[in-house]
């Protein structure tokens, strides 16, 4: 009787374990501590790892996420380490977690795989599903989902309030940015530009990804809003095309706003200002017919796209 | 009375090397000198120094005039200069290279006229360059070049005439050519110096002969009296042979001191 | 001097080219517009868009295209006349290098921006200092391969100083933007850059057609151009200060192009006897003809990259160069 009901535990315990065992296999999280120095080499990984994790747990990011024209977190960055982003200096950091993108210089990326540290890449984000997968994604292997879902809770809000106060027509905005590029369809700003009731030109004329908007074309199209990034203070030629007299003749004819880069740069939770900030820009565009009256030149024709169906890099 | 060319007292330095020191002559109108001596003597600075292009003390004057007062285009009109290297640097045309000469005399960017072109040709037909006058310059022979660079000093039409070594490298039968143009010039009234290294053609032709050495004016008078053995001896270091012939003086080297 | 005839045939010829390639680089462009509405859009101006393509935009780079073409065209013929040189020309000697670096330094420290003639006053500078360099290098009557060794050595210093302005400039698009010094561009030029740059190119020029007499004097070398009642030292200023003046307020508004003044007049060189005075004119307007047709090129070729006036000068001018060099050895020898 004893020896039985002591073999019976004996299977019960070796069961149990088993079981155990397996479950912590399948969950990662369970036994796992969720990382504690996370190091992220990539501006838009860097913005999500600030987002999602305490400073604590933030070994360094990469200086980039410093510069307040290109990260909206440069206030948060600037109490971080920092570094530059090669295989020494990462290795020399002890991380237990390291998140980069995939555009990352991949020889840096090899070499710290090949080193057993364990790397994880996220793709660019070019639409708000894109955020959304990525947030999710850095919130899991962060340990923080909760906070994560969060995050996408408040941005799907406000994306709806924008989508509830949309104009049924759509107006015709164009991207342009220095050195006359500007984003076409299958890009996050495109998308930006779309939910705040835009028709984005680019992608009218057939552009995909981010390419080259010739001046001729802008000013012919005439858009009624240009929607230009920021500069920088100091002065190169490809800004100079901001000052071009073609494009003032467009501001008489044309909105123009200027929306700050970081904010679509890199798709994070944060990037429904831009759609906020445009949906504004709509509501105080004149209405069209007001428009048409106001001047005498004739109505623009649409042009038989000149531009390349793709964009071939 | 005032001389066509006065040269008093001419120094010339090349860097720390004396190479002219106090060389003064007088040249008349209707005069054709031979200026002699061997290499390295100083002949081709003694007629650059003339011409302004070399930096040299001592005066040299025309017409009680120091030459340094002229214009360059002043100057042009009374000296032309044909330089021992015989250069051209792009093939133009004889008859354009030829035409070169009448530089000082053209106003502004007036092309030439009649009376330039009658000169231009008189001087291609004075050298014996008429069969030449499309050819490029550049695929002429030694001889047909050095010709037409003397036809664009002839076409410059100017009293003085300075020429470093014309006829070197041209056969006898142009060379006795050459010697006759320049008397020929002469004869008109104008002045020829140039530096020789043909001694019987300068025996010959030339009415009076300037011979260099050491940078100084060792003799200077009729070929007679400057082509002696003595001389010869003494400043090219040959023992020579002087005769004279129906055509007048012939010199023969014919052997060493 | 003689010519006449053949001369005003050639001339004639040239100018008749231009007009049909300022013509055609006026219809080209992204937008599509066709011919005659865009002929009547630059005329009339009350096409609305239409016409602020044309005036504002393919205007300006058409005038330009004759204005820096010429003067490529013109420093060429010139340079190679003075420095009795069928290499010399002014990106060879490192003349547009150094107006770029002239150029960058004023626009990168915000130079141009307070004093517009800044732009092209420090391109002017950097040309001076590069046609005197190179004349110091090299000494009078330089054999070729001493003075396309100044040039070289003008134009790799040049290049390195731009290069490290560039890059040291906290605007982070700067750096890539050495393709357009060295290479040159006529992209999205507006007239502002036109009236920037036409008085010194104007100024430049009257000073170069001075020199035409000089260059065939020239030919015989400097004592007998001398001896012809030449003032040389006016003439080497007068050579100086006008390519200067010209290809540097050029290099300021385009950049750098190469090879227009090497190649065109050693194309009409033998058109016009061989003589410098002659060449002049006419390398002028086949320097014009040569730049507009390229930068048609360019807008044809790859309309939606900005592929740079420079690839397209030193695909045919590079060749051209090898040739020039291969073909004065075999005389050497």
């Amino acid at each position: 009787m004893r020896s039985r009901s002591r073999r019976l535990g004996f299977i019960a315990g070796i069961v149990t374990a088993i079981l155990a065992a397996t479950a912590a296999g399948l969950n990662p999280a369970f036994g796992d501590e969720a990382p504690q120095r996370i190091l992220s080499l990539n501006l838009c990984t860097d913005q999500l790892v600030m987002m999602l994790a305490r400073p604590e747990r933030i070994a360094a990011v990469s200086h980039l996420a410093r510069d307040p024209k290109l990260s909206v977190l440069a206030g948060t960055a600037s109490q971080l380490p920092i570094i530059n982003g090669q295989a020494e200096e990462v290795f020399l950091l002890n991380p237990d977690l390291v998140v980069s993108g995939s555009y990352h210089v991949s020889a840096t990326v090899d070499i710290l795989k090949r080193l057993g540290l364990k790397v994880e890449e996220f793709p660019a984000a070019n639409s708000f599903s894109d955020i959304r997968t990525n947030v999710r994604r850095m919130g899991r292997l962060l340990g923080e989902s909760e906070k994560a879902e969060a995050l996408i809770a408040k941005l799907d809000a406000r994306l709806q309030r924008v989508a509830a106060r949309r104009r049924q027509r759509a107006a015709l905005a164009a991207l342009f940015y220095a050195n006359s590029y500007t984003s076409g369809k299958d890009t996050l700003a495109s998308e930006v530009v779309e939910l705040a009731g835009f028709d984005n030109l680019a992608s009218r004329l057939g552009l995909t990804g981010t390419g080259e908007l010739p001046l001729e074309i802008l000013v012919m199209e005439q858009p009624e809003l240009v929607v230009t990034g920021l500069s920088y203070r100091a002065p190169a030629l490809a800004q100079e095309v901001f000052s071009h007299p073609a494009l003032s003749y467009l501001e008489k004819t044309s909105g123009k706003t200027a929306v700050a880069e970081n904010l679509w740069l890199c798709g994070t939770p944060l990037t429904v200002e831009a759609v906020e900030a445009l949906a504004v820009a709509r509501d105080q565009l004149p209405s069209r017919t007001a428009f048409a009256k106001a001047d005498n030149t004739e109505h623009p024709r649409v042009v038989a796209p000149s531009m390349p169906r793709d964009n071939r890099p | 009375m005032s001389a066509a060319l006065c040269v008093s007292s001419l120094g010339v330095k090349l860097g720390s090397r004396g190479v002219l020191d106090s060389v003064s002559f007088e040249l008349e109108a209707g005069e054709f000198v031979g200026l002699i001596g061997p290499n390295g003597v100083g002949k081709s600075t003694l007629l650059k120094a003339i011409m302004g292009f070399v930096a040299r003390n001592g005066t040299v004057t025309r017409d009680e005039e120091p030459l340094d007062t002229l214009s360059p285009k002043e100057r042009a009109r009374a000296f032309s200069y044909v330089p021992q290297e015989r250069e051209v640097s792009w093939p133009i045309t004889v008859q354009s290279l030829v035409a070169l000469g009448r530089a000082p005399h053209r106003r502004g960017f007036a092309a030439l006229g009649d009376a330039d072109w009658h000169i231009i040709n008189s001087a291609i037909d004075i050298m014996d360059l008429d069969e030449l006058r499309e050819r490029s310059a550049q695929e002429l022979s030694g001889g047909e070049r050095a010709r037409t660079l003397i036809a664009r000093a002839l076409a410059q039409d100017t009293p003085v005439l300075l020429a470093d070594e014309p006829a070197a490298g041209l056969d006898p039968a142009h060379q006795i050519s050459l010697m006759m143009t320049f008397s020929q010039l002469a004869r008109e009234g104008r002045t020829v110096l140039a530096s020789l290294h043909e001694l019987t053609l300068a025996g010959q032709w030339c009415d009076r002969l300037i011979l260099l050495d050491g940078g100084c004016v060792v003799a200077d008078g009729l070929p007679a009296d400057v082509l002696t053995a003595e001389n010869l001896a003494a400043v090219y270091r040959v023992r020579a042979h002087i005769s004279g012939t129906e055509a007048g003086l012939a010199v023969v080297p014919t052997g060493l001191i | 001097m003689t010519g006449g005839r053949s001369d005003w045939l050639l001339l004639g010829t040239l100018a008749v080219t231009l007009c049909v390639f300022f013509i055609l680089s006026l219809v080209t462009g992204p937008a599509a517009i066709s011919f005659f509405e865009s002929l009547d859009a630059l005329f009339t101006g009350r096409a609305g868009a239409a016409s602020i393509v044309m005036q504002e935009i393919r205007l300006p780079r058409a005038i330009l295209g004759v204005l820096i073409g010429a003067t490529l065209g013109l420093s060429g013929a010139a340079l190679q006349g003075y420095l009795r040189n069928p290499l010399a020309e002014p990106g060879l000697l490192g003349i547009s290098a150094s107006a770029s670096l002239g150029a960058v330094l004023a626009i990168y420290t915000g130079l141009s921006a307070l004093f517009s003639l800044a732009l092209p006053l420090m391109a002017l500078v950097g040309a001076v200092g590069a046609v005197l360099l190179v004349r110091a290098l090299a000494g009078r009557g330089a054999t070729t391969i001493t003075l396309i060794l100044a040039g070289v050595a003008v134009t790799s210093f040049a290049g390195a100083m731009t290069s490290l302005a560039l890059n040291l400039s906290p605007n982070p698009f700067a750096a890539l933007e050495i393709v357009f010094w060295m290479l040159g561009s006529l992209k999205d030029r507006s007239m502002t850059h036109v009236w920037l740059a036409l008085p010194f190119i104007l100024v430049g020029w009257v000073m170069l057609f001075q020199v035409g007499r000089a260059l065939d004097a020239l030919t015989l070398g400097e004592a007998s151009a001398a001896s012809l009642g030449y003032r040389l030292d006016r003439v080497q200023a007068l050579v100086v200060f006008g390519t200067a003046a010209s290809v540097g307020a050029a290099t300021s508004v385009s950049g750098a192009i190469g090879f227009v003044g090497l190649v065109v007049p050693h194309i009409l060189r033998p058109l016009v006897g061989a003589q410098p005075s002659r060449l002049l004119l006419a390398s002028a307007l086949g320097g014009a003809v040569v730049l507009l047709a390229a930068d048609v090129a360019v807008r044809i070729i790859a309309p939606e990259r900005d592929l740079k006036l420079g690839v397209l000068t030193a695909l045919i001018g590079a060749p051209f160069f090898f040739w020039l060099i291969y073909k004065q050895q075999r005389e050497v020898t």
